[in-house]
């Protein structure tokens, strides 16, 4: 069995040159920061024990946790359609199957202790630790990912089951909960200080109570472990001799239950790599992975097709589409998921120390953000996932009209999301920002989103072919010019407009700036509409 | 009637379809066979006007691109795409809206003709491949079409579909719909095919009508394309 999977792994690998190089150039760093660690080490502080000791058990309960997550969540995750067929139906048993996403797995392990290893210098120089403790800790961590990992497969493959399987993790995130929950009140009534000036505490003092504190050492295993590393710096070594046997013993008895015990995790596997295929296959055309999950959500409810009759069909059947998977007919969920995120981004910003100085700070931020997300969210909407499939070539209407259709599907959630978008301005700097701008910057969205999504359609039927990626990076690129390209248009016209009529306030003048842009995006998406009618009649399916 | 005259269909250097020609009269069913690569789904697809080409395929003597070509064509794609947020119910619904077709009871006819009356209510996304076939086929008969392409209708169906779906086909036939079908299932189309077209590297390597093979003496259909695909020619 190792065989086969060590000739597949290494020829993939082989095939990724550049995967390889950016594996050895990472490699080699993290031996220059080991490496650096000696040079730096100027005794800033006197050196801790404790501090380190705590200090390692926090990075062994990341390594645990992330070890779990790659075992229990990861795992039915990490198998491909190929393995599903392939290794599910050959001679293979169980505890086999159970090993071949191990390889991927342990590539993550890898990478954590890789991430690690770069922190080197500035753990260094915050707590002075030196290249003897790196090497305690990377080891250790290792030994603590490889156990989480067995658990956690261990855990997936006997609870597989819907319930089951969720169940484990419910119980995984509430342990961790009741975990924080319990540390904040520890380290509240123990440093004397409220809940929110918890970060005024000296951070090695914080460090070294959370450390010693029992809940903990008594972490399953990351806890545990860090009482050898304890053991080793007071010269005792039982610690480390009952830590090799509680290691060897429980990963025996788990590679034991997986060999003997009666489990099946296929189903689970199948559906996942399924999943994954088709999120692939999506991207294979262009659409991003963030609006291809539209119809994770849908739910059958009283809703029926009643309206529409020849082309107006296709327009009621994209506003039907709206109200199955969000039950609003003019909200689109991807996208308003990513207004819900950028709203908390913005209002977390807000409670930054100093923002205050900055009125038109936040105005701006808000703007950038809004709009990378409607980059996302706007270029892989029903128009395009419409385009991609045959029944719209076949619909017997002229193709310009069924264009026209599905665009005028789009405007009440665009119009919504546009009214989201000043709200969310509004919100964001309220001490800088007016009604003229807030409404300029709405009518700008409005163009934008359309413009978003005829330049993804354009894009999609013209360069189907350079593949997923490419498609992608072009896509965006197109994107960013024209918004270059459109910031210099406004700035020109701020400027022209301080010359003739005299010096503007920062809100006229960034409004004036909106009022550019919609007109330049809006005159772009005529353009591109002209050419996308031209395309749907001339150009491949 | 559908009439394919000098197709050729390119893809940059690689030339898929080379001067195809070929014609179905009304009340025909015709099948292309081939092996895969032969360019079968290409021509299928070109006919449905999802592909540019060079040449004529005309429907019913309109061009294939033509609005009244399109109402009078039915497609079944090699590969069922549905929508993932509609039922079939809602599938069926949608396109006989968008063609405009009175007839609901034919909807009703076919889901239950296909069995596919416990799962209406099912969206897309939640289906078997088999069903989406179903109901892709469903969805290309809705609107009554004068000619039904097929590209490979019978993969993923269950033995009840593909015995309805034979019978359904001899019903359109008698009916004088003209039937493409595109397999590489020879013994599946034996009780339905009237003219078939082996094609080989883009273009037709032999063509026989059901009433050639009867004639004695005339090789089978099997020892036809056999003869034909493993290297010699008509």
């Amino acid at each position: 069995m190792l065989s086969p999977i060590t000739y597949k792994s290494f020829h993939s690998l082989r095939k990724r040159p550049v995967a390889i190089t950016l594996g050895v150039i990472a490699f080699l760093w993290g031996i220059q920061c080991l490496r650096s660690m000696t040079f730096y080490s100027f005794r800033f502080m006197t050196r801790n024990d404790d501090l380190i000791v705590s200090l390692i058990e926090i990075v062994l309960i990341a390594a645990f946790d992330f070890g779990f997550i790659l075992g229990n969540r990861m795992f039915p995750m990490n198998f491909s359609m190929a393995d599903c067929t392939y290794h599910f139906s050959g001679p293979f048993s169980r505890f086999q199957v159970v090993m071949v996403p191990f390889g991927k797995a342990f590539m993550g392990m890898l990478f954590f202790l890789w991430f690690v290893t770069c922190q080197s210098l500035t753990l260094t120089f915050m707590f002075d630790i030196n290249r003897a403790d790196m090497f305690w800790m990377l080891g250790l961590s290792l030994i603590v990912m490889l156990l989480a990992y067995f658990i956690g497969v261990a855990l997936a493959v006997f609870f597989s089951e819907g319930n089951k399987y969720y169940m484990t993790s419910y119980v995984f995130l509430g342990y961790h909960i009741i975990l924080i929950v319990t540390l904040l009140y520890m380290v509240c009534t123990h440093f004397h200080v409220r809940l929110r000036d918890i970060l005024d505490v000296e951070v090695n003092k914080l460090v070294i109570y959370i450390g010693h504190t029992i809940p903990m050492r008594t972490f399953p295993f990351a806890g545990w472990a860090s009482y050898i590393y304890e053991g080793h710096v007071n010269g005792n070594y039982i610690p480390l001799v009952i830590g090799v046997v509680v290691a060897v013993v429980v990963i025996g008895s788990l590679i034991a239950l997986l060999m003997f015990g009666k489990y099946e995790f296929y189903d689970r596997a199948c559906s996942m790599a399924q999943r994954a295929n088709d999120f692939r296959e999506a991207r294979k055309a262009g659409v991003d992975m963030a609006t291809t999950s539209l119809a994770v959500d849908a739910r059958v409810g009283k809703e029926t097709i009643k309206h529409g009759w020849g082309l107006s069909a296709i327009f009621h059947k994209h506003i039907f589409e709206n109200i199955r998977t969000s039950r609003i007919f003019f909200v689109n969920q991807a996208a308003f998921l990513f207004r819900m995120v950028c709203a908390g981004l913005l209002l977390l910003a807000r409670t930054s120390d100093g923002i205050e100085d900055y009125p038109h700070l936040m105005a701006t931020g808000a703007v950038a953000v809004i709009m990378v997300f409607n980059t996302v969210a706007f270029t892989g909407g029903r128009t395009i996932l419409e385009f991609n499939r045959p029944f719209i070539y076949m619909i017997p209407e002229e193709p310009r009209h069924k264009l026209f259709a599905c665009i005028a599907a789009e405007i009440p959630e665009i119009l919504f999301d546009s009214l989201c978008c000043g709200g969310i301005l509004y919100i964001a700097s309220p001490e800088s920002v007016t009604w003229q701008m807030v409404l300029a910057f709405i009518f700008m969205m409005i163009s934008f989103d359309f413009l978003c999504e005829m330049l993804s359609l354009v894009c999609v039927r013209l360069m189907r072919s350079l593949g997923r990626y490419t498609l992608l990076v072009v896509k965006y690129a197109i994107i960013i010019f024209i918004v270059s390209v459109t910031q210099g248009l406004s700035e020109l016209t701020q400027y022209i407009l301080t010359k003739t009529s005299g010096p503007m306030v920062w809100a006229d003048s960034t409004a004036s700036g909106f009022i550019v842009s919609t007109i330049f995006y809006a005159l772009i998406f005529a353009l591109l509409l002209r050419f996308a009618r031209y395309m749907l009649e001339r150009y491949d399916a | 009637m559908l009439t394919v005259d000098n197709v050729t269909k390119k893809y940059k250097k690689f030339t898929a379809i080379d001067e195809l020609s070929f014609k179905l009269d009304d009340g025909q069913t015709g099948v292309l066979l081939g092996p895969n690569g032969a360019g079968k789904s290409t021509i299928i697809k070109c006919i449905a006007g999802l592909l540019q080409f060079s040449g004529t395929i005309e429907i019913n003597g309109l061009s294939n691109k033509s609005l009244d070509a399109k109402r009078q064509l039915g497609y079944v794609p090699e590969v069922p795409t549905l929508y993932d947020t509609l039922t079939i119910d809602e599938h069926l619904e949608f396109i006989r809206r968008a063609y405009k077709s009175d007839n609901k009871q034919y909807m009703e006819d076919l889901i239950e003709r296909f069995e596919l009356g416990d799962k209406r209510r099912k969206l897309g996304r939640e289906l078997s491949k088999g069903m989406q076939q179903k109901v892709s086929i469903c969805c290309a008969l809705i609107h009554d079409p004068s000619v039904i392409i097929f590209d490979e209708p019978l993969v993923g169906l269950d033995p009840h579909a593909i015995k309805e779906l034979k019978s359904l086909i001899n019903e359109l036939k008698a009916a004088g719909k003209t039937i493409l079908i595109s397999t590489h299932m020879i013994d599946t189309i034996e009780e339905t095919w009237d003219v078939v077209n082996i094609m080989m590297k883009g273009k037709i390597a032999a063509t026989r009508h059901n009433t050639d093979i009867m004639k004695a003496g005339e090789k089978t259909l099997d020892e036809l394309f056999f003869e034909i695909t493993e290297g010699e020619t008509d």
